[in-house]
């Protein structure tokens, strides 16, 4: 899956929900489009990006605030990126995605986002508005 | 991960820019390195990639409408998240949807009330949220843009470089920053020389099993685990008698590797001539030794020294910093402006980059958590990586050495005033140490949310601290006391934030500042004291002595006669601190 596919999909959960804002959805767009360039969205989305993607849309279209990193402060690679260090965090935090490796120690930034993650994280989106 | 279309190799590095000329005092390109550390407003603790001209604006206005311009805060810096994700006609070009107006006009604004204008980039291919405007290999055009756009100061990030493995570089880059592993020398047809038998300097290299030695090159500094004191670079280096003047051959037994410290780029140097900078053919393994192809040298007769190593971490990165230098003072030749390496503190910048730039960051960010419009974002007071205010005073504070007017200053990263997470107590600590340190003071805050005279903005227009930090002297606190340190409290890197520091600071006219801070979150008690005559065992004629002076704490504004040499404090309640301005009076003044 792609990221541009990522977010085409964030957007369709969105559409079926009358109760979300325009305004919210057009800013998911807006950030988006300011954040990643058009070789990102069309590449195969990675994890740290696609936890960026959420965050940002956890941000604009859920309205959920960020909260305290608790347990994931400690994740070995949590410090490799800096841009994407807190989204990682929100998204572990909000269950949205999960971290890997043994212990679950990692968050694996680099790693290719498989469908069936990708089908995971769009159910849990979609649960959250329930 | 950052791969090229073409791997890039480094190249060749000019001699004012090697590793053994980086002591010299002269800045390069006639920089203007006169100048007191930086003050204003950077958008990224603020408002992240989210800034915009109008928040900029509205930010600028705040900076006059709260006296803060007249206080010395005048830089408004535009940090990452401005441009468009892909250069214009190989051009940076702004996002025309956050700044609509261009950054030219942005510029005259700015400079309309009275202030200076700044903006952001990086040595590599890509910043660091990841548009693909870095200034690598188009230093020339940005210098124009830069220009053009009359800016004043530029913070300039090293994301995606590609000599080294930096943040989102290749991670094989680093086998341009570490030698191979070495297992022997020869020189000529003399017998081989074993690596293990060579004298090995600095803290990274290190004879394995095998009788190998390894991680010939230069420390990360980028995380907190490393003192940022003492030689911060390896080399193996063998002493050689020759009994007559003569060219010959070295022949290296190496192997490389692209991972754990090893490389495959080495430098040889005799006796301080540079015989060898280059990328050698690979290795099937890391263990896998072959001899190099001959390396000619020449000895003198007597006593040579061969040294093997690799000050390529250091010199590529200021080779880059210093392209852009060039181009820019080319364009602008009489143009002042703040050049502000933000390489995290990768490659020991405090090493080289007064060469080049007016301030280096020391570590790794501040915090991960930068805000937003209508977020003010998280700062810690400690943590264990580089997130907190204690993470990075604990490095800036024994590293005053390396700062100076004409130098340049340790800079350990924006102010977090203002964000949740940090009490009053702690913003109040934050912005006496960052003071005392000489660091750069750069806002990181919505100023909207500030109100003249309410809690926050009494912290960062608190005029005699700032006074202390823009202190004509231009020295850096020393740390003269540490509770964890019996020894050289002033070189100690101590990372338990469980004690109580005492910082000392000669100011113009003989007066000097103490600052006596609690680092831990425990209320602590005991007889923390300082005494003239130690301030003048490290500060020399810096420091007045009298029979009397005037004591002013400069977060009471209580002001005192004190008779006597010996200042001291009882008790600092958790995270505090106590600073004060100390003048020595004559008789006639008192």
């Amino acid at each position: 899956m792609t990221l541009q596919e990522l977010a085409d999909r964030l957007l369709d959960i969105s559409s079926a929900r009358p109760e979300i804002p325009e305004d919210a959805v057009k800013r998911f767009r807006e950030e988006i489009r300011g954040t990643f360039s058009n070789v990102e969205l069309c590449k195969p989305a990675i994890r740290k990006n696609a936890a960026r993607m959420l965050h940002l849309y956890l941000l604009t279209v859920t309205g959920e605030p960020d909260e305290d990193w608790g347990e994931y402060a400690s994740l070995k690679d949590i410090y490799d990126c800096r841009i994407c260090a807190n989204a990682i965090a929100q998204v572990l935090v909000k269950g949205i995605m999960k971290p890997q490796g043994t212990g679950k120690k990692i968050f694996g930034g680099d790693e290719l986002l498989t469908e069936e993650e990708a089908s995971q994280i769009l159910e849990r989106i979609r649960t959250r508005y329930d | 991960m950052m791969k090229t279309k073409k791997d890039p190799v480094p190249g060749k590095i000019q001699k004012e820019l090697s590793f053994d000329h980086f002591q010299e005092e002269t800045p390069l390109y006639r920089k203007n390195k006169d100048r007191l550390p930086a003050m204003g407003w950077n958008s990224w603790n603020a408002f992240g990639s989210g800034n915009t001209e109008k928040l900029t604006k509205e930010t600028a206005e705040r900076i006059l409408a709260l006296g803060l311009k007249d206080l010395g805060y005048q830089y408004v810096v535009l940090d990452d998240g401005c441009y468009k994700t892909e250069r214009v006609n190989g051009r940076l070009s702004n996002d025309e949807v956050k700044f609509p107006s261009g950054f030219r006009a942005l510029a005259d604004h700015i400079h309309s009330l009275g202030l200076k204008f700044g903006m952001y980039n990086d040595v590599g291919t890509n910043l660091c949220a990841g548009a693909a405007v870095g200034t690598c290999g188009h230093e020339k055009e940005d210098a124009k843009s830069y220009t053009e756009w009359d800016v004043d100061f530029l913070k300039v990030d090293n994301c995606y470089y590609p000599y080294d493995n930096a943040t989102f570089s290749n991670p094989e880059n680093q086998r341009f920053v570490y030698a191979p592993n070495i297992m022997s020398i020869r020189i000529g047809k003399a017998k081989k020389l074993p690596a293990k038998d060579g004298k090995i300097t600095g803290p990274s290299a290190r004879v394995k099993k095998g009788g190998y030695v390894t991680g010939i090159g230069t420390l990360d500094g980028t995380g907190p685990g490393h003192s940022p004191i003492g030689i911060r670079s390896s080399e193996l280096i063998f002493e050689t008698e020759s009994s007559k003047d003569q060219d010959t051959q070295l022949f290296v037994e190496y192997a490389t590797d692209r991972r754990d410290r090893t490389g495959e780029w080495l430098q040889v140097a005799v006796n301080d001539r540079i015989v060898f900078d280059d990328l050698l053919p690979r290795t099937e393994d890391p263990t896998d030794f072959i001899m190099s192809e001959p390396i000619a040298i020449r000895l003198t007769k007597g006593r040579n020294r061969i040294r093997l190593m690799n000050h390529r971490r250091q010199e590529n990165t200021l080779s880059s910093y210093a392209t852009l230098l060039r181009y820019l003072m080319k364009e602008a030749p009489g143009k002042d402006f703040v050049y502000s390496a933000c390489e995290w503190g990768k490659t020991q910048p405090h090493n080289w980059a007064g060469r080049v730039c007016d301030s280096w960051r020391i570590l790794n960010d501040i915090t991960f958590r930068v805000g937003s419009d209508g977020d003010p974002g998280h700062g810690d007071w400690t943590s264990d990586y580089t997130c907190s205010v204690t993470s990075q005073y604990n490095k800036a504070v024994i590293m005053d050495a390396f700062s100076g007017i004409g130098k340049g200053w340790n800079d350990p990263d924006m102010l977090m005033i203002g964000m949740d997470g940090l009490s009053l107590t702690q913003n109040e600590t934050h912005m006496a140490m960052w003071c005392m340190m000489n660091a750069p003071l750069m806002l990181g805050l919505d100023l909207r949310r500030v109100k003249k005279g309410d809690a926050l903005h009494k912290i960062i227009a608190n005029r005699d601290l700032i006074m202390i930090n823009q202190d004509p002297l231009g020295i850096q606190a020393k740390r003269i006391f540490c509770s964890l340190a019996k020894t050289r409290p002033d070189r100690t890197y101590v990372r338990d934030v469980d004690r109580v520091d005492i910082l000392a600071k000669p100011l113009a006219g003989q007066k000097f500042a103490l600052s006596f801070i609690n680092v831990s979150e425990k209320k602590k008690r005991g007889n923390y004291s300082v005494d003239v005559d130690t301030l003048k065992k490290h500060f020399g004629k810096f420091i007045g002595k009298a029979d009397r002076y005037k004591v002013l704490n400069v977060r009471t504004k209580e002001e005192t006669i004190h008779d006597g040499g010996i200042f001291s404090v009882k008790e600092l309640p958790a995270c505090a601190n106590e600073t004060f301005i100390i003048t020595p009076l004559s008789g006639k003044e008192a």
